[in-house]
């Protein structure tokens, strides 16, 4: 065989990886354009004398519109303004549904001066034939944007079959408010909130499968804990583990064993443990550094970083730390592994040409190809239903969360409001 | 402190000569006296001289030791650093074997590929040749005997799915939780291949299977398969190890310790050795 000089095969390497991702991402495109999108007809809800027509748009009807456009189930046939939808006019905009809102309202109850809005939902198809039962939601103004969401929800579930992902959560650490804590949003980057109040370093999110609880890392006084929370941010308990080094916790997604980072004379290992702090296990005994576990949808492997072989590269592992095998081999760097729900893909942070990029590989097939944004792009988690990707990315000259979907189109910023790092998408699909 | 007393003495053997030479009125035996008393001073001095060389050997002894211990401090930065350096290079060696092991994976893949559709070519060519008659050379065909079929009646095997594709198919049913359709896979793999080089994974697979599935009996027969079928597969300390936890899990302790000993004294340098180690020490047994 003809010998290559280093630098020359790596950029052959590179640019067969390029190509490789181009072809990908244009495979992927023509698929989602080849399949069937229902267009429908969704007009302003009507609404009774005294709502704020503005209100109702951002806490509401944006969010829902948003929803079931990128749904990829449904394409939003424009309507002009102050027509009425007449079949005759949903024929000429081909559109296949139209989405009725009404909004009426109701005391809230407690005596106040308090109202709960009743949404009346209604679609139909072209021919004016009801297409689902009809449904009234009611709702404060605090939870009418997650009424939106369960509307968006209901709907694309319905005709499409499968469960949607818009009631879905992000958790991520922020340092928005001074200190880094937990923040919660939904799946749009909406209702932004703090669930932590450490004051002091509190990162790493992981949610718990059935999603009612969550396992984070908190320093203080310089010593990593490990604590357990409820989705509201309350029940606060510390997990102690007895070991100097308590971190990247993941909860299983069967079970309730939770891996994570400890150390024992400065050595970095992946550890099990159980959510009631018993059953401590070692998994990895190896003298390099391990790091960044993450369970397999089945519960039955863990993928984490390791640099045995030199530079890191992601290593995966039978629960009980045997039949350890390499997954990476593509780029010197390679951390922060999450298995997409499918059980069949990994993304995780590959250094490429000097910067961090997202990359997926196949763990059944090998295939591998890279998701290319500006600026750095790490610590991807993938959204319930595998179709998304949020990820944290500097390329605005700060850490922000971004969203994306798994070939990389359709990119949308979360977060702005400080720097925002490491998101963990919610486990459960409707 | 020992100057001081040095010249106190000093000072008292002046005072004592002057006397003698002032008195006149002075007896022998006070000189006697005087004399012993000066022997007794003049052997303190002396001792008080020995003393303080002592102590300038102790100090020398002391920088020797300092000196030495620096050296040896130093040798021993040498050694952590040299340590570090093996380390790292062991570490760059074992990148370079995964990598190369990850190529051979690949081309074994593909070489296996080109001989199944070799084979299948060659059976392909060997349905279109018509066949040579039995018949001593010569002799004419048996008249009313069927003509050869017409080609287009030959086909390519139906199953022209390749190895690695069903390989992946069984692996792709795992990744999933479908244990039962993995076993399936997995079996039909080895009996349609059984030297393929991934054979012994598939038989480790199904084992892992059974053990996903808490079928712990089935488990640990299965990884007797592995063992048994491939002792020279990377997948036998695994299985070894997998096959203890199984012991662990269905409450046989003995069996339990007993497998896993027997993966520390067969496999003593492995990391699943290390794994049965610890587990060893939970079971409440020490272990080399």
């Amino acid at each position: 065989m003809k010998k290559t000089t280093p630098a020359l095969s790596v950029l052959l390497v590179l640019l067969a990886s390029a190509a490789h991702a181009q072809t990908q991402i244009q495979t992927t495109i023509d698929q989602s354009k080849a399949q069937q999108v229902a267009r429908i007809a969704i007009p302003f809800p009507g609404l009774p004398a005294g709502l704020d027509p503005q209100k109702i748009n951002a806490l509401f009807f944006a969010p829902l519109t948003r929803d079931i456009a990128e749904s990829g189930v449904f394409a939003i046939a424009p309507l002009p303004p102050n027509v009425p939808p007449t079949p005759d006019l949903l024929k000429r905009i081909s559109a296949a549904y139209l989405l009725d809102l009404r909004f009426s309202t109701t005391p809230a109850g407690g005596g106040g001066a308090e109202i709960d809005y009743l949404v009346d939902t209604r679609l139909v198809d072209s021919t004016g034939a009801e297409a689902l039962p009809s449904k009234r939601y009611r709702a404060g103004e605090a939870a009418l944007t997650k009424t939106a969401h369960t509307i968006a929800s209901y709907i694309v579930r319905s005709i499409n079959g499968k469960p949607g992902i818009f009631t879905t959560q992000i958790a991520f650490a922020s340092n928005r408010d001074g200190f880094w804590e937990i923040y919660l949003m939904d799946w749009d980057g909406g209702n932004q909130r703090r669930i932590t109040f450490h004051r002091g370093l509190s990162i790493l999110p992981s949610w718990s499968p059935d999603d009612e609880r969550m396992v984070y890392t908190s320093f203080s006084r310089n010593a990593s804990e490990m604590y357990v929370i409820n989705r509201r941010g309350g029940g606060r308990i510390k997990i102690h583990t007895g070991l100097a080094l308590n971190t990247s916790a993941r909860f299983s997604p069967v079970g309730h064993d939770i891996a994570f980072v400890g150390s024992v004379n400065g050595n970095p290992d992946i550890y099990v443990i159980r959510d009631d702090a018993t059953n401590l296990r070692r998994l990895t005994t190896s003298y390099s550094i391990e790091s960044t576990p993450e369970w397999s949808p089945n519960g039955r492997q863990i993928c984490f970083t390791s640099g045995r072989s030199g530079t890191p590269q992601i290593y995966v592992m039978d629960a009980e730390g045997t039949n350890i095998r390499r997954i990476s081999f593509e780029g010197q760097w390679n951390d922060d592994a999450r298995w997409a729900p499918d059980g069949e893909r990994l993304a995780y942070t590959s250094r490429v040409n000097g910067v961090f990029q997202i990359r997926i590989t196949n763990v059944v097939t090998g295939e591998s190809h890279i998701l290319a944004g500006e600026g750095s792009n790490e610590q991807p988690s993938w959204s319930p239903d595998g179709k998304w990707i949020a990820f944290q990315s500097n390329r605005s000259g700060k850490w922000q969360i971004y969203r994306m979907r798994a070939d990389g189109t359709d990119l949308m910023p979360l977060t702005s409001q400080g720097e925002n790092k490491e998101p963990d998408w919610s486990k459960k699909v409707e | 402190m020992t100057p001081r007393i040095a010249l106190r003495l000093a000072a008292r053997c002046a005072l004592a000569v002057s006397l003698l030479g002032a008195g006149a009125c002075v007896t022998s035996s006070d000189i006697q006296k005087l004399q012993s008393q000066i022997n007794e001073l003049q052997d303190q001095v002396a001792q008080l001289k020995r003393t303080a060389s002592s102590k300038e050997e102790v100090q020398s002894v002391n920088a020797r030791i300092a000196e030495q211990t620096q050296t040896l401090l130093k040798s021993n930065a040498t050694m952590v650093a040299k340590v570090d350096q093996i380390e790292d290079r062991q570490n760059n060696l074992q990148g370079s074997i995964e990598q190369t092991n990850y190529r051979i994976d690949h081309i074994v893949q593909q070489v296996t590929q080109a001989q199944h559709d070799l084979d299948e070519t060659r059976a392909a060519v060997a349905r279109l040749t018509p066949a040579p008659p039995a018949t001593a050379p010569g002799a004419a065909a048996a008249p009313g005997a069927p003509p050869p079929g017409p080609a287009s009646e030959v086909t390519v095997a139906a199953d022209t799915e390749s190895p690695t594709v069903e390989y992946q198919a069984a692996y792709r049913d795992y990744q999933r939780g479908n244990y039962d359709l993995a076993i399936a896979g997995f079996k039909d793999f080895i009996g349609k291949y059984p030297t393929s080089d991934l054979a012994d994974n598939a038989a480790y697979w199904i084992g892992e299977c059974l053990y996903s599935q808490k079928k712990y009996q089935d488990a640990i027969a299965q990884f007797d398969s592995v063992v048994n079928s491939y002792p020279q597969s990377d997948k036998v300390p695994s299985a070894l190890l997998k096959k203890g936890y199984a012991y662990v899990n269905i409450g046989e302790k003995a069996q339990a310790i007993v497998q896993l000993q027997y993966v520390v004294h067969e496999h003593p340098k492995s990391p699943e050795a290390t794994k049965a180690r610890e587990e060893l020490k939970r079971l409440g047994v020490e272990s080399r």
